[in-house]
């Protein structure tokens, strides 16, 4: 998964300091990928050289956690194309769709339209695997086999989560308040 | 050469489809999927004529067939159609070739022409030796062969398939599938596959995923 | 157990309750024909009792001289009303203090008539109201059971002075009367309750049909929930003995509902005519030990049957399996039927080398082992035929016909072995009784017109020791009545059939023109009517053993005119022709006291034969097993569709047309019993032609009655389909082809 997306993602909700973020972060997607502190800092550090992000005017105190970011135009225009684009169909995708799933529901977004989508980029990709399978060497059927099993257990995962989706959006949006 | 146009079908209180639409082209393969309950066996059952929907429209061939009697359904499923179901489709007292025979004989050919029809389909399925077995006999997977035949056996233009597959294991699931999607591929025979397994759907060509009885269009990725 | 079997009962729904009620009902179907077939043979010897001490009571010693009841019976031929006999009794007393008539609190006054209540219904019937006429006297009592066989029998009890009854039984106490001679019938009332139990056996085996056919009811459900019973620990035990159970409550409920509707038919049994009359249900009593008996057995028999029928199955907790496949009945299973045929051929061989009673019983052996041989052929046939008819099917209905009669032709035979039996048993009776009446009525088949009497009226008295005068004043007063014409004086020549009579007396009376020319005439009123003229007679002695049926009254006019006889014991009489006249008549000689035989025109034009009891009863047997066969096969016909509502669903979803998923049940139905009737028919015909050469009489096809018969048979199967092919119909519905 992309932690640079998912910040900018957690940023559009609002302007956050460093401290807000890693909290957001945590509780969200600490078990997809967990985050080390100055990890926060040294990706808000790249966004904020890509112009993605810029400091809030920064408030009387000392220390970084007094720094409060802003998403800008072009860091939330990333984070739509990001958010809109569908994943290459491969193994161990769970997380990068999982962070797109609970960004979106966070921004009111429709996520049912983005498991869709993979949903849709999944089954092409299955059906070449078949094809592939159904023409090929027995090599090519055992490895067509192989991903096919796994691109199936993606599959029912999105199935499944499209299916939970109205749960999943009350949990995310009560993490939030 | 298939127009299902927002079809309605309700069952007592429950709605089974509310505006499902469907197009087959000749030769196409398309899977329909989607959760149990989501109307897709409906869908299915309204598209070949065998429940007539509350509203929409089903041509065939620019026919309207959802305007026919059931006398002219029951004609047009028997000549033009070929069904596969997930199991109980084999008449359990007549032999493989029979089975295979039967939709031959409906069609009115002689005993003879159809039975020697029927074991020349068991031959192309590999399963010659099978053809004096009665379906109690047969594997899962053979019995689902021997209904892929005799659903294809008469020529249909179109293909039902109801979870063809759902009571098989994944090797037998294939077998089935294969030869299903390449003899009707072999006719120039559409197919119109419901099913909730993605491998299965992966053998159509496109597929449509059902939800609360419509047929929901992803958007292009 | 108890708990296990009650959940049994009422657990899995509709299906499950229907065959509940099916098997209660079966079985308490089966209870109350049992029971009336216990019942009725006590029945009938007590009626008969009653019958033959009214027509022959033992009298009084001639020492005895208390004053006594005159008492007789048969005094007058019975008048035929509607195919039933008007019997009169005429009764008279010596003195007060003669004990009363049977029947009756006390002896009528002359000029009295009691009568028995289907008689007084007759007399108030506006169409019945002439038969008063037949009495001397007024109505004034009503007879009770002991003097009447059956609540349906007319008979009349006429109070005469004791004068008029000089030659009757002279009764001075009842007590010592009758009882001796009912128990000579013993031998024969053996025979008769044979026969009945016979007959509830016949009819008791379609039912024993039915009732399995039911148990295989929702039969998938049901091992279903064997099966989960024994997924949550039940043993083997357990579960056949909670089905035994089961089993036996079904029994027992049913043996109480039969019992309760055998009571309660009990009271309606004057109302219902069994083989020709009712009874009393007063005498509807088997013995108690019996019914307790019958009562007590059904739940074990019912448990055993169960416990027989779990035998047949493994109840594993993954499923049930049937132990050891059915396998093809093969043609082995002709053999008892030939082996039965054999014996009778060599019985036909022996023939008179035989004795009577090796006879009968190789007719018996042959008879029961051909029963046994249709049983034990039958799943063959079907099976064989069945197998034909899917090698040469052109259509597929037939063709899924025959294959899934081949796959259990025992199972479709069961069911329709009850009509089978049933068809065979009728056919064996319907030929055996044309050509044993063939037989018996010799060479010439006499016209019932012919049997028409000469006269309008015929009177023969018996003086019996009377004084001449006695029958001379009947002669007087027969000419007096309203309605008479002319009384001819004849004297009786040979067996009261054939008269001389004076050649202008015969000519008045039978109103035809009687020549009188050198051999003499004979006059048969029918013949001389139709010809227009009289017939020449070539011999008397000829005419009268040749020509004349033994029933027929003729009347020869001999050479030259002979005076009318001085002392006649035969009067003809020309009347009206009316009904009136004719119980006038009756009357008249009633009122004679003489012993007299009165055939009359007007009485004979209403005589109905009366169907003949053995065939009635064989119809009525047939009726009641083909229905019940019927039943089984509605059964077996909605729980074979039922069991696969999806493979036809799915057929129907197919294309395949509603005719031909029709077609194919129906000839699941018609073709087994179609085959098995025309069997049983063939096999009825040839063992009882076997059985008629023992005996030495020829055959006689009733071609007509055989093909009701078949007709009949074709009926039920026509009724089955009208109630099973309804429950196809809804069975390839849409909704069954959904995967549950």
């Amino acid at each position: 998964m992309s932690v640079p997306h998912t910040v900018l993602g957690l940023l559009r909700t609002g302007p956050r300091h460093g401290y807000d973020l890693k909290k957001a972060y945590d509780t969200r997607f600490a078990h997809a990928r967990p985050l080390r502190y100055g990890q926060i800092y040294a990706t808000l550090a790249r966004l904020q050289r890509d112009g993605l992000v810029i400091l809030d005017a920064e408030e009387p105190g000392q220390g970084p956690d007094r720094k409060r970011y802003v998403i800008t135009e072009d860091g939330a225009t990333e984070l739509e194309r990001w958010l809109h684009e569908t994943e290459e169909p491969e193994p161990y995708l769970h997380s990068t769709l999982f962070a797109k799933v609970v960004l979106a529901l966070l921004l009111g977004e429709d996520a049912r339209a983005t498991l869709d989508a993979q949903r849709a980029r999944h089954m092409a990709r299955m059906r070449e695997l078949t094809e592939l399978k159904r023409t090929g060497d027995t090599v090519d059927q055992l490895l067509s086999d192989h991903a096919l099993f796994h691109l199936e257990a993606d599959l029912r995962w999105i199935e499944l989560t499209a299916a939970r989706i109205d749960r999943l959006r009350t949990a995310v949006t009560a993490d939030a308040g | 050469m298939l127009h299902v146009t927002g079809i309605r079908k309700r069952f007592g209180q429950t709605i089974a489809l509310d505006g499902a639409s469907l197009d087959v082209s000749p030769g196409e393969v398309v899977a329909v999927v989607g959760p149990s309950g989501s109307g897709k066996s409906t869908l299915l059952h309204c598209a070949a004529g065998i429940l007539r929907p509350d509203g929409g429209e089903v041509a065939f061939d620019g026919r309207r067939i959802d305007a026919l009697g059931e006398g002219d359904r029951s004609r047009l499923r028997r000549t033009s159609f070929g069904f596969v179901f997930q199991f109980g489709q084999l008449v359990p007292e007549l032999t493989a070739a029979e089975n295979i025979a039967l939709p031959m004989m409906l069609g009115g050919a002689r005993r003879r022409a159809a039975l020697a029809e029927a074991r020349r389909w068991l031959a192309l399925l590999d399963r010659r030796e099978v053809a004096g077995k009665r379906p109690g006999d047969l594997s899962g997977g053979e019995g689902q062969r021997v209904a892929v035949a005799r659903a294809l056996v008469h020529r249909p233009r179109l293909v039902f398939a109801d979870e063809p597959t759902g009571s098989l294991d994944s090797l037998s699931g294939e077998h089935v599938m294969d030869i299903l999607v390449r003899l009707a591929g072999d006719d120039g025979a559409g197919v119109v596959i419901v099913t909730h397994d993605p491998r299965v759907a992966a053998y159509a060509q496109r597929d449509v995923t059902v939800r609360d009885g419509r047929v929901v269009t992803p958007v292009a990725a | 157990m108890i708990g296990l079997a009650v959940s049994l009962l009422v657990g899995g729904g509709r299906r499950a309750a229907v065959r509940l009620a099916l098997i209660v009902g079966g079985v308490a179907m089966g209870i109350v024909f049992l029971l009336g077939a216990l019942a009725i043979g006590p029945a009938r010897d007590r009626a008969d009792a009653r019958v033959t001490e009214r027509h022959s009571p033992a009298g009084a010693l001639p020492s005895d001289s208390r004053p006594a009841l005159l008492w007789a019976a048969f005094q007058t031929t019975p008048t035929s009303v509607d195919g039933r006999d008007l019997e009169v009794l005429e009764v008279g007393a010596t003195g007060p203090g003669a004990p009363a008539p049977l029947g009756a609190e006390r002896v009528p006054a002359p000029g009295e008539v009691f009568v028995s209540p289907a008689l007084d219904r007759l007399l108030r019937s506006d169409a019945g109201r002439v038969y008063r006429l037949r009495f001397p006297g007024r109505v004034d009592g009503t007879l009770g059971r002991a003097v009447l066989h059956d609540p349906d029998e007319l008979v009349a009890m006429v109070g005469m002075p004791s004068a008029a009854l000089d030659g009757a039984t002279r009764i001075t106490s009842w007590a010592a009367a009758g009882r001796a001679e009912a128990d000579q019938n013993g031998g024969n009332t053996f025979n008769r309750r044979l026969v009945y139990l016979l007959v509830a056996v016949a009819v008791l085996v379609p039912i024993a049909v039915f009732v399995a056919a039911s148990t295989r009811l929702g039969a998938a459900a049901r091992e279903q929930r064997f099966a989960a019973m024994r997924l949550v620990g039940a043993t083997p035990r357990q579960v056949a003995g909670g089905a035994a159970a089961e089993a036996a409550a079904a029994g027992l409920a049913g043996g109480v509902l039969g019992l309760v509707l055998a009571l309660g038919l009990r009271t309606r049994a004057a109302d219902v005519s069994i083989a020709g009359y009712s009874t009393f249900p007063a005498d509807l009593s088997p013995p108690v030990w019996q019914v307790a008996a019958v009562l007590a057995a059904t739940p074990g028999l019912a448990a055993a049957a169960a416990l027989v029928s779990m035998r047949r199955i493994a109840v594993t907790p993954l499923g049930v399996r049937r132990r050891g496949s059915a396998g093809r009945p093969s043609a082995w299973r002709l053999i008892p039927l030939g082996l039965s045929w054999a014996e009778l051929a060599v019985a036909v061989q022996l023939g008179d080398t035989l004795t009577e009673d090796g006879k009968l019983a190789a007719l018996g052996v042959g008879f029961a082992g051909a029963i046994l041989g249709i049983v034990v052929a039958g799943p063959w046939l079907v099976g064989a035929l069945a197998g034909a008819v899917a090698r040469v099917a052109r259509r597929p209905g037939t063709l899924i016909a025959g294959r899934r009669l081949q796959a259990a032709p025992t199972t479709a035979f069961r069911a329709i072995g009850g009509a089978v039996l049933g068809v065979f048993a009728a056919t064996a009776v319907l030929v055996y009784l044309p050509s044993h009446d063939h037989w018996s009525n010799g060479e010439a088949h006499v016209p019932s017109s012919v049997a028409a009497p000469v006269a309008d009226a015929y009177v023969q008295v018996f003086r019996d020791g009377a004084p001449y005068a006695r029958v001379h004043a009947l002669a007087r007063r027969l000419a007096r009545l309203p309605g008479v014409e002319d009384v001819a004086a004849a004297a009786d020549t040979r067996q009261g059939r054939a008269l001389f009579a004076g050649c202008a007396e015969a000519s008045r009376v039978l109103r035809v023109r009687v020549h009188c020319p050198a051999r003499g005439v004979l006059a048969d009123r029918s013949l001389g009517r139709r010809a227009g003229e009289p017939l020449t007679l070539r011999g008397a002695r000829t005419s009268v053993g040749g020509i004349l049926p033994t029933s027929a009254v003729s009347i020869v006019v001999p050479r030259g005119a002979v005076p009318a006889p001085p002392h006649p014991s035969v009067f003809l009489l020309a009347t009206d022709g009316s009904l009136a006249a004719a119980q006038r008549v009756r009357a008249a000689v009633t009122a004679s006291g003489l012993y007299g035989d009165v055939e009359t025109a007007a009485d004979e034009a209403r005589f109905v034969p009366a169907p003949d009891p053995l065939r009635r009863q064989a119809e009525l047997v047939l009726a009641l097993m083909l229905s019940i066969a019927g039943c089984s096969l509605v059964v077996m016909m909605v729980e074979g569709v039922l069991e696969r509502r999806r493979e036809l669903a799915i057929l129907a979803a197919a294309g395949t047309r509603p005719g031909s998923l029709r077609s194919a049940a129906a000839l699941e139905i018609l073709v087994p019993l179609g085959v098995a009737s025309v069997a049983s028919c063939v096999v009825g015909v040839l063992v009882t032609a076997t059985l008629l050469r023992v005996r030495g009489i020829g055959l006689v096809i009733p071609w007509q009655a055989l093909a009701e018969l078949l007709a009949a048979s074709a009926l039920v199967g026509a009724a089955v389909l009208a109630i099973g092919l309804p429950v196809l119909g809804r069975a390839i519905g849409a909704e069954n082809l959904r995967t549950e």
